[in-house]
């Protein structure tokens, strides 16, 4: 594939640093305190630090790069699908589970189509709807999970 | 020998079998779709296994794992793209097959050989794990920490990429698996001020982040257009010529599936490679090795009977000492531990109806899949093109579903979601989902072992003594170096079957 196509990252310098913010976090965290608590932490930070470090020196000497991703489907969709994940999180609660679900699955079915019609924006967010509506009944009757219905309703007095 | 036939009247209950047989075919459809890994389909279905009883639920991913592996062979056959890992090898022959008009004998033949696989593979499981299980009442916390540190040899083979990586991963595993109220002193580790965490990291919350979430973004940035299906025809007779090719030539099967039983029970092993070793045996002592490679019915069977009977044995070390022999196993010890069932003597003691159940469910799984391989393979040729547009959407949503529906947690999703974004950069980067999982679940166990071990060390005033020079411990010691030479042997299997190591990375 094209070089200008692809995303090409020193994926060992990068994840040397990557992983070692979560070494260093780790080593900070567990500094101190009762040895048999912290022995276990400590021990795997030092490791996590160790192998990033020799990340890092590897990614240094060698400067190789791997293709990661295409370069167009990284921003196009990727990104908007993570953003999509964590927008779930916050509407949750707020929106609800039926109407977060309608609205984010939809929008994702909808965003990855080939043809993005009204006609597709229909049959996609109605069967999002559908299957939000039917995991809330299924899981809420069946197993009594306990769907948030959102503060809106809430507030209407009708959400629990 | 009770016991044995209790499990054998329970797993005949109609509602088991009908679990097993949903489950299968459930199974089955996510194995025949690329990209979703047996893994994948095990994370997402644990959270649903709560509601069931453990029994129920145990059924459903021994089911789970079964269907995965055979419907993994469809797009391998089909469109030369193996379903998860293990069906890399079954590419090789299955393809050429449909290429010569042979589809339907391809799909049939990879149907019988995994059913033949999943069958020995039960059979293995319910006579190995009873004595395994009796022999682990010899261990104390040095045997355990030992243990522990063989399983985590694993991530010698699951990091086939870069052991730099496979390593940082699996100790950031250990590391998250320590938030929470420490096994020593009752303190509270790495909590930041959040109640929420000092009951630590779900298991299967991460487990579902870890292996579903960074799935399904990988597929969005590959999308494509529509798959084009090799051509498929039906023909009559074509299971009876499968079964009398295995039947008069048996040999093929049963070395295949014996290999997949073995690799299966070593915890530096997995589905990947027992296929690959198992393939390259099969051209090893095959009269007509030039036909490997271009439709040999032979490489199909090698390849589907060892996936499947390695996916079964590898419950055998989970069941008896913990230690998960693949990463779907590693799941399955999640589904346990959610039942509150602890791996061991005490399980085929206190939880004989359970697990004795749950063994002899993992052997009708191979009537199972047999039954699938001639009434479900034509339609499960569509699913094998499904497109990404309603897959990727759909599995994220299961798993937000399944991570809330575990303790009806907003925090749960919340961790869910986080630990999917940092495990897909983290895959983006080389660093594997398995071996960090490995680190999750092996973590609290090597710490109470190691914790303890060190009270025992201190009161007997010997630390050699206690960690280095017990029978057992020496014995797992060098076990544990073995396993961590499993790369290197990985590597030379490769070079001989012509693949690329990089190619057997992570997941069943």
């Amino acid at each position: 594939m094209d070089d200008r196509r692809m995303i090409r990252l020193n994926t060992d310098l990068l994840g040397g640093l990557f992983i070692g913010l979560f070494g260093a976090v780790g080593l900070v965290g567990s500094w101190g305190g009762r040895f048999n608590a912290w022995i276990f932490p400590r021990v795997n930070s030092i490791v996590i630090l160790a192998m990033a470090l020799a990340l890092i020196v590897r990614g240094v000497v060698r400067r190789e790069v791997e293709d990661v991703m295409p370069r167009e489907n990284a921003t196009r969709l990727v990104l908007p699908m993570m953003a999509g994940l964590v927008a779930y999180y916050f509407l949750f609660t707020r929106l609800g589970f039926v109407l977060t679900t309608t609205l984010l699955f939809g929008g994702a079915m909808f965003m990855l189509s080939t043809r993005r019609t009204w006609q597709r924006a229909v049959v996609v967010f109605g069967v999002a709807a559908v299957v939000a509506g039917f995991f809330y009944v299924v899981f809420g009757e069946v197993f009594y999970v306990p769907w948030p219905t959102g503060t809106w309703l809430e507030a209407l007095g009708l959400g629990r | 020998m009770e016991a044995l036939l209790d499990g054998l009247l329970g797993s005949l209950q109609p509602h088991l079998i009908f679990t097993l047989v949903l489950s299968s075919f459930v199974g089955a459809i996510v194995g025949a779709l690329p990209g979703l890994t047996a893994t994948m389909a095990v994370a997402l279905l644990v959270p649903f296994t709560f509601a069931l009883s453990p029994t129920t639920g145990l059924v459903a991913i021994v089911g789970l794992m079964q269907g995965a592996l055979y419907g993994d062979s469809v797009p391998a056959c089909l469109i030369n793209t193996p379903g998860t890992p293990s069906a890399i090898a079954t590419t090789f022959d299955g393809f050429p097959l449909t290429q010569q008009g042979k589809g339907q004998f391809a799909l049939i033949a990879s149907g019988v050989s995994s059913a033949g696989g999943a069958l020995v593979g039960g059979l293995a499981l319910l006579f190995v794990s009873p004595p395994l299980a009796e022999f682990s009442l010899k261990f104390g916390p040095p045997e355990f920490f030992w243990i522990g540190i063989f399983g985590l040899t694993m991530i010698a083979s699951l990091s086939t990429g870069s052991m730099f990586k496979g390593l940082a991963g699996g100790a950031l595993g250990m590391l998250v698996s320590t938030i929470g109220i420490a096994p020593a002193g009752a303190v509270t580790r790495f909590t930041f001020g959040n109640p929420g965490l000092q009951a630590g990291v779900n298991v299967v919350v991460a487990l579902v982040g870890l292996f579903a979430v960074p799935q399904a973004l990988k597929m969005v940035e590959e999308i494509r257009g529509k798959v084009q299906i090799a051509e498929y025809e039906e023909h009559r007779g074509v299971l009876r010529e499968v079964l009398e090719r295995v039947v008069l030539r048996p040999l093929v099967l049963l070395r295949s599936t014996l290999i997949g039983v073995f690799v299966g029970i070593l915890p530096a092993a997995g589905g990947p490679i027992a296929s690959l070793v198992s393939y390259n045996e099969a051209i090893r002592w095959s009269k007509n090795p030039e036909e490997f490679g271009k439709g040999s019915v032979d490489g199909v069977i090698a390849a589907e009977s060892a996936n499947n009977s390695a996916a079964t044995a590898s419950l055998i070390p989970l069941l008896t000492l913990g230690i998960p022999g693949s990463p779907p196993a590693a799941i399955a010890l999640g589904a346990l531990l959610i039942h509150g069932l602890r791996p061991g003597q005490d399980l085929f003691e206190f939880s004989g109806d359970i697990v004795y159940t749950f063994m002899w469910s993992a052997v009708w799984a191979g009537f199972v899949i047999l039954v699938f391989s001639v009434m479900v393979s034509k339609y499960l040729t569509r699913v094998a093109v499904l497109p990404v547009h309603y897959l990727a959407p759909a599995v994220m949503l299961l798993s937000i579903i399944g991570s809330f529906a575990i303790r009806n947690n907003v925090l749960d999703v919340a961790m869910m979601i986080i630990i999917g974004l940092v495990g897909y950069v983290l895959d983006k980067l080389g660093f594997k989902a398995g071996p960090i999982v490995l680190g999750l679940i092996l973590g609290p166990i090597v710490e109470a072992a190691f914790v303890t071990s060190l009270a025992l060390a201190d009161a007997q005033g010997s630390y050699l003594q206690v960690f280095f020079l017990r029978p057992i411990t020496m014995v797992l010691i060098v076990l544990t170096l073995l396993s961590a030479a499993w790369p290197w042997i990985g590597k030379r299997i490769a070079r001989r079957t012509g693949i690329s190591i990089e190619a057997l990375d992570d997941e069943g």
